[in-house]
C-alpha cells in the first residue's frame, strides 16, 4: 500500500509499523524504549503526527493512504518535554557515568538540546526541608546491586523502558510498583541470580545494567609495565567492539587499539577455536609462559567476549572478562587516564 | 512452619489459572497482612509463573502489600469530598501525633498513607486504621480513636 | 409517566438480600419476555433503538459495542465493570447494594444477547458489603433458574463470577481491567485490537459499566423506543450542597438543576465558587457555565468559596501521582512532577520556571500519553489554570 510521509509517497506492507517504514526509508525517528524486536510505546519519544494528532510510530501500524509528518513544532515539543521529564532524574551524573558517550538518553538529550531541566528546582531555590524531601523521594526506591558476579545494577539511571523485562529469557526482571514509584528490577529486590547471558546489559539504553568488573584494577594491570597482558578475543566480538566504538573514536584498527590500551598480546579466536576458549586461555599461563620464559605471576589474561557469564568463572588462568562495552569504555577513558584524570 | 502450611492450603482453594492469581494473592494478603517473599515463591511455583511476574502483579495493587506492614497502618482518604471536609487537617494532626510524615516507610510502628476515594463520600472524611473504617472524622476526633489503638 | 425511575425505583423498598422482593415488583419479567418471545437479534435491536450509551464516562453506544461481539462466533465474555474508583462517584456501588437483582438481570440479558456463556462482575476490591450482597444475589438467581444451565428451561446458559479487584483506579479502564483479571498488572493495553475483537484471554469481550447494564431490563421490558424518550442518569452530588448522595434524573439535566433540585441547593451560608463534574478527572465549571447538561460519569462536587483550592489541587494531583500505572513516561513522570510543583505552589513558593514546567506537563499529559488517564490527570488542573487563574501572578 501507499502511505505519505512528509509529503512524499512510500510503499508499505500490511502489518508494518510507521517506525519500520521510516527506518527502511532512511527517515530518522528517535526512540528510547524501542529496540529491535519490541516496541511498547512507553517512552513517547518516537511520536509522529497524523491528522494533527500525535501518535507513537513504533506501535502504530500503517493504514492505506495514511499521512504522516515526522518533524514539526508539536512533535519537537512532545519529544523535548518527555525527554526532559526523564532527564530530570538523571542530569548531572553523566561525567562520572559508565555509559558516558555510550548512552541513548544522553544522545537524545544532546540532540534535543536538553541542558537545564525545569521540573526540579535548582539547589539555591530550595529550602532545606524541600531539598531533603526531594532527595528522599528520588532515592527512596533506588536499588543498587553489585553482589552478583556479572551484572552491575543501579536503578537510579533506569528510564523504565522495559527492554530488560522483555528480553530476559529467564524472566528475572519485572516492572514493579506503580506510578512514580515504579522500579524495574528483580522480585523483592533480590540479588540477581541467573545464567548471566548478558542480553539485558546489551539492550539497556542507559547505565542501569552494566558489566560487573573491577575497573580500577584492570586499568592498573594494563598500565603496569611489569605485567604481560594477553587478550583472547572471542569469535564475532571484534565486530561488536567496532559497533560500540562508533561514537568514541574514528580508529578502526583493533590491533592498534588493544596495543594502545596496554595489551601485549592479542589472540583472535577463529571458527576452529570456537568454544575452546578455556583450553586456549589455560595454555597462556602454562605452555605459552614456559615457552616465552615469562613468570606466570606477571601474566594477566583477558577474555574479550559477549559471554559475560564467564565473569563468574574466573580462575587462576583467567583474570578478567571484558565485554565489547567495557573495551569501548577503556578506549573512552584512555585519554583521561593519560591526563591523570581517572584514578588508578 | 505453620505459616507455610497455611499458604499452601490457601493455594489449594484455587485452580492454577491466570484468573485466580489475583484472588489467591488477595487471600494470602488477608491472612498474613502482606505477601512475603517465601509466599510469593510458593505462589509462583503453584501457578507456574516466574517469581518476577508474581511480584510485578502484587506490587501494583493497593490492597496487596509486598513489605511487612507497620503495627499501626493509618490511611486517610484524600478524595475531593473528604478534602472539602477536613482530611488535610486530619492528616496534619496524625503527623504531629506520631511525628511522622505521610508516605514514609521507615517507621516499623506506625505508617500514614493518603488513599484514593473509596466511594463513601457522603460519610466522609474517611480514616482507616488497620482495616477498620471510621466515618465522618474530624481533626480533633483523631486522638480518641487512635488512643484506643495504643 | 414521562420520566420514570428506571434504576432507583425500588431502592430502600425492597430487601437486597431477598430475590422474592425483586420478583414481587416485577423483577425478571424482562428475562422471561426475552426467553419466551425474543431472540438475541431482537434484543440487540431494542438496545440499538434505545440509544443506550456507556454511563461510566466515555459514552460509547452500547448497542454498537454489543453488535461487534454478537456477530462473532465461539467463546466470548461479558464483563460488568463495577470498579468505580473515580473519586466522588459511588452510584454503581449503590445499585449493587440496593437492588443487586436488577444488575444481575441486566447482565444475564446482555450476556445472552451477545452470546457469552461466562460473565464477570469486576468489583472494586473495597466494596465488601456490595460483594456479600451480590454473592447472595447470584445464589438466589441460580436457585430460581435465572442463571446456570438451561435458564428458565431454555437452551441458554450463563455463569456469573464476581472478580474482586485489588485497589487500582486504572482498572476502571477496560483493557486494564482485562489485564487485572488475567493476573497481570492493571495496565492499559495497546489498541487495536479492541476488547470487542480480542479481549479477555484473547476472546471477544464486552465491558459495560454497571449503571449501563442496570438499564437493560427496562429497555427489554418496555422497548428501546420508549427508553430513548425517557432515559435517565444517576448523578452523585457532593460537596457544599444540602443533600449529598445519588439521585436519578433525566439525561440532559443541567448542572444548575442538579445542584438546586437534586442537591437541594447550597448549604446554609455557603456561596458557590465552582463545580467539578466527573470526579478527579472532571472539568471545573463556574457559575455562568452551569446551564450546560452534565456529561461524563455524573459526579458533581460543589465547591464553595471557603474551600482551600490548594488542598483540592493537592487532592487531584496526589490522586493521579498515586494512580498512574507508571507505564508511559509522560504520565508516570508528569503526574509525579505535577504533584511536586503543586506542593510548592501550596507552600506559596512557585517560581516562574515552575509555572512554565506546569504548563509543559499539562501539555504532554494532554497530547502524548498511552491511555486517556493522562488527559484526565490534566483536566482539573488545566481548568484551575485557565478558569481560576491558579498560577497567574494576581491570584490570591
Amino acid at each position: 500500500m501507499k502511505i505519505i510521509i512528509n509529503n512524499k509517497k512510500y510503499t508499505a506492507k500490511v502489518g508494518e509499523t510507521i517506525f519500520q517504514v521510516c527506518m527502511r526509508s532512511g527517515i530518522k525517528i528517535p526512540t528510547l524504549c524501542g529496540a529491535k524486536y519490541f516496541h511498547e510505546g512507553l517512552c513517547r519519544v518516537c511520536v509522529v503526527e497524523s491528522g494533527g494528532r500525535l501518535i507513537t510510530s513504533c506501535n502504530t501500524k500503517v493504514a492505506k493512504d495514511m499521512e504522516i509528518v515526522t518533524e514539526s513544532e508539536k512533535i519537537s515539543k512532545a519529544r523535548r518535554i518527555n525527554l526532559e521529564l526523564l532527564w530530570a532524574d538523571h542530569a548531572g551524573k553523566c561525567a562520572t557515568c559508565k555509559k558516558n558517550r555510550m548512552c541513548n538518553l544522553q544522545k537524545l538529550a544532546e540532540e534535543y538540546k536538553i541542558e537545564n531541566f525545569h521540573f526540579v528546582p535548582r539547589k539555591g531555590e530550595m529550602t532545606n526541608s524541600e531539598e531533603q524531601k526531594l532527595l528522599r523521594d528520588n532515592w527512596s526506591r533506588v536499588v543498587v546491586e553489585n553482589e552478583n558476579p556479572c551484572i552491575s545494577r543501579n536503578s537510579e539511571f533506569c528510564v523504565e523502558c522495559r527492554r530488560c523485562v522483555s528480553v530476559c529469557p529467564e524472566h528475572k526482571f519485572g516492572f514493579n510498583h506503580r506510578a512514580g514509584d515504579v522500579v524495574v528490577g528483580t522480585a523483592y529486590e533480590k540479588v540477581l541470580d541467573c545464567s548471566f547471558c548478558g542480553k539485558c546489559v546489551e539492550v539497556c539504553p542507559v547505565a542501569s545494567l552494566t558489566d560487573q568488573n573491577d575497573y580500577a584494577k584492570i586499568i592498573e594491570d594494563l598500565d603496569d609495565l611489569k605485567r604481560f597482558s594477553v587478550a583472547v578475543v572471542d569469535l564475532g566480538t571484534p565486530e561488536k567492539i567496532k559497533e560500540q566504538l562508533k561514537n568514541i573514536t574514528p580508529e578502526q584498527n583493533l590491533e592498534k587499539i588493544f596495543l594502545e590500551l596496554g595489551f601485549e598480546k592479542i589472540i583472535n579466536l577463529g571458527e576452529k577455536e570456537q568454544n575452546r576458549e578455556d583450553e586456549i586461555i589455560e595454555n597462556i599461563k602454562t605452555d605459552y609462559a614456559r615457552k616465552e620464559k615469562i613468570d606466570p605471576k606477571n601474566i594477566r589474561t583477558f577474555f574479550v567476549s559477549s559471554k559475560i557469564y564467564k565473569k563468574a568463572k574466573k580462575s587462576e588462568y583467567l583474570d578478567y572478562v571484558l565485554s565489547e562495552r567495557e573495551v569501548a569504555r577503556l578506549v573512552r577513558d584512555k585519554g583521561k587516564m593519560v591526563a591523570g584524570k581517572i584514578k588508578r | 512452619m505453620q505459616k507455610s502450611s497455611t499458604t499452601s492450603k490457601i493455594l489449594l482453594d484455587f485452580d492454577p489459572e491466570a484468573a485466580n492469581l489475583l484472588p489467591a494473592l488477595k487471600k494470602i494478603n488477608v491472612a498474613f497482612r502482606y505477601i512475603s517473599e517465601v509466599d510469593a515463591e510458593k505462589v509462583a511455583e503453584y501457578f507456574e509463573l516466574p517469581l518476577a511476574k508474581v511480584y510485578e502483579t502484587a506490587s501494583f495493587y493497593d490492597l496487596l502489600e509486598t513489605k511487612k506492614p507497620a503495627i499501626l497502618e493509618i490511611e486517610v482518604c484524600s478524595g475531593g469530598d473528604c478534602t472539602l471536609g477536613e482530611s488535610a487537617g486530619i492528616i496534619k494532626e496524625i503527623e504531629n501525633r506520631y511525628r511522622i510524615k505521610t508516605g514514609d516507610e521507615f517507621n516499623p510502628k506506625v505508617r500514614l498513607k493518603k488513599i484514593s476515594c473509596l466511594g463513601r463520600c457522603s460519610e466522609g472524611p474517611i480514616m482507616i486504621v488497620n482495616g477498620k473504617v471510621y466515618e465522618k472524622m474530624t481533626a480533633s476526633g483523631v486522638h480518641k480513636i487512635l488512643g484506643e489503638w495504643g | 409517566m414521562r420520566n420514570p425511575k428506571i434504576i432507583t425505583e425500588h431502592w430502600g423498598k425492597i430487601d437486597p438480600l431477598k430475590i422474592e422482593d425483586y420478583l414481587n415488583v416485577g423483577g425478571y419479567a424482562a428475562l422471561k419476555k426475552f426467553i419466551a418471545k425474543m431472540d438475541p437479534q431482537k434484543a440487540l435491536d431494542e438496545v440499538k433503538i434505545s440509544g443506550l450509551s456507556g454511563k461510566g464516562g466515555a459514552g460509547f453506544l452500547t448497542g454498537a459495542k454489543w453488535e461487534i461481539v454478537a456477530k462473532q462466533k465461539g467463546e466470548k465474555y461479558f464483563i460488568c465493570n463495577l470498579d468505580e474508583s473515580e473519586p466522588g462517584t459511588y452510584k454503581d456501588r449503590l445499585i449493587a447494594e440496593n437492588n443487586p437483582q436488577i444488575l444481575l438481570e441486566g447482565i444475564i440479558l446482555a450476556a445472552l444477547t451477545v452470546g457469552a456463556k461466562k460473565s464477570y462482575i469486576y468489583l472494586n476490591g473495597n466494596f465488601e458489603k456490595a460483594r456479600e450482597i451480590l454473592e447472595r444475589a447470584i445464589e438466589q438467581a441460580k436457585e430460581n433458574k435465572f442463571l446456570g444451565s438451561k435458564i428458565l428451561g431454555s437452551k441458554y446458559l450463563l455463569e456469573i463470577e464476581i472478580f474482586s479487584g485489588a485497589g487500582a483506579y486504572i482498572c476502571g479502564e477496560e483493557t486494564a481491567l482485562i489485564n487485572s483479571i488475567e493476573g497481570n498488572r492493571g495496565e492499559p493495553k495497546i489498541r487495536p485490537p479492541y476488547p470487542t475483537e480480542a479481549g479477555l484471554f484473547g476472546k471477544p469481550t464486552v465491558v459495560n459499566n454497571a449503571e449501563t447494564i442496570a438499564n437493560v431490563p427496562w429497555i427489554i421490558q418496555n422497548g428501546g423506543g420508549r427508553y430513548s424518550e425517557c432515559a435517565t442518569k444517576l448523578f452523585v452530588l457532593g460537596g457544599a450542597v444540602k443533600k449529598r448522595g445519588v439521585a436519578e434524573a433525566p439525561i440532559g439535566t443541567t448542572m444548575k438543576k442538579a445542584i438546586e433540585e437534586l442537591g437541594g441547593g447550597m448549604q446554609r451560608g455557603k456561596d458557590f465558587w465552582f463545580a467539578q463534574v466527573g470526579g478527579a478527572a472532571g472539568r471545573l465549571y463556574l457559575e455562568k457555565e452551569l446551564d450546560a447538561p452534565i456529561t461524563g460519569s455524573g459526579a458533581i462536587l460543589v465547591v464553595d468559596k471557603t474551600a482551600n483550592l490548594y488542598d483540592l489541587l493537592l487532592s487531584w494531583t496526589g490522586f493521579f501521582r498515586r494512580e498512574s500505572c507508571g507505564k508511559c513516561v509522560p504520565c508516570r513522570e508528569g503526574t509525579f512532577r505535577l504533584n511536586e510543583i503543586v506542593e510548592r505552589l501550596a507552600d506559596g513558593e512557585i517560581s516562574d520556571r515552575d509555572k512554565e514546567a506546569m504548563l509543559d506537563i499539562l501539555w504532554t499529559l494532554e497530547n502524548t500519553t498511552f491511555c486517556p488517564l493522562g488527559k484526565f490527570a490534566a483536566t482539573a488542573v488545566r481548568d484551575a489554570v485557565d478558569k481560576l487563574g491558579v498560577v497567574s501572578t494576581n491570584y490570591e
